[in-house]
């Protein structure tokens, strides 16, 4: 099983997110950037996150915010660049944003959610789910 | 537009991978949010609060197109591009109605099933 961080504010939509991945991954919640940011620290003294799906309209710290964080905290733990966690943003702005994969996201899927594509998009990154 | 709302439970969780039974959870949590998201809506949209009003069709867009509420996506992307558009706000105000009408079908049927 791939261990997943869904990061999205709205409940129905992580829920969802969560319901779709519940064959593939063991997934851990958070609604907001702060608890995102807690979640993923924690996980680095356990085991770190396979991948983190990403909303990017979120109040106070938004998606961008955080992958920009993300990215700055392995910088200082000497990650080499490419060797992060996976980092797919989840959008509902209809044209790719570069700005994401400035800041280093790995891939994006547009809502409405395809959740074959979704499952295909996290499998090229991490392999088949062991189940 | 039509006065009948129609959804198939089972060929949507099919399509979106779920289980049924907490597709139709996911369906009854949307219909509350949606119905506080009109409440808010009645007060932002008369006095053409664009931030705010751009927000709430961004985050109702994306969870109704994800639960493959047609109609409901289909009105809130409608208004969501006029209002980033500043259209004027007669035409907003229309477009207001035909989203609430659509999410008002929606939420009435999830209140009698």
């Amino acid at each position: 099983m791939w261990k997943i961080l869904v990061v999205e504010d709205n409940i129905e939509n992580q829920m969802l997110l969560v319901e779709i991945l519940r064959d593939h991954a063991n997934c851990d919640t958070a609604s907001n950037g702060k608890e995102a940011i807690e979640r993923y620290n924690e996980s680095l003294k356990e085991k770190p996150y396979d991948l983190i799906l990403l909303d990017v309209e979120m109040p106070e710290i938004g998606g961008l915010e955080l992958l920009r964080r993300i990215r700055q905290s392995e910088e200082a733990a000497d990650i080499p660049l490419g060797e992060g966690v996976s980092i797919i943003m989840v959008t509902a702005h209809k044209k790719p944003f570069l700005d994401a994969f400035y800041q280093g996201c790995n891939d994006y899927i547009i809502k409405p959610i395809d959740a074959d594509k979704l499952i295909q998009k996290i499998e090229k990154k991490l392999g088949p789910a062991n189940n | 537009m039509s006065d009948e709302f129609q959804y198939d439970i089972a060929a949507v969780a099919t399509e979106l991978r779920i289980r049924p039974e907490i597709l139709k959870k996911l369906l009854e949590s949307f219909s509350n949010t949606l119905s506080e998201k009109i409440i808010q809506l009645d007060m932002l949209v008369p006095v053409n609060d664009t931030d705010k009003i751009r927000a709430i069709m961004h985050e109702v867009k994306g969870t109704g197109g994800n639960l493959r509420l047609t109609k409901v996506y289909e009105t809130a992307d409608t208004m969501h591009v006029a209002v980033k558009a500043e259209e004027p706000q007669n035409k907003i105000l229309n477009l207001f109605e035909e989203f609430k009408e659509a999410s008002n079908l929606f939420i009435e049927h999830i209140k009698h099933s």
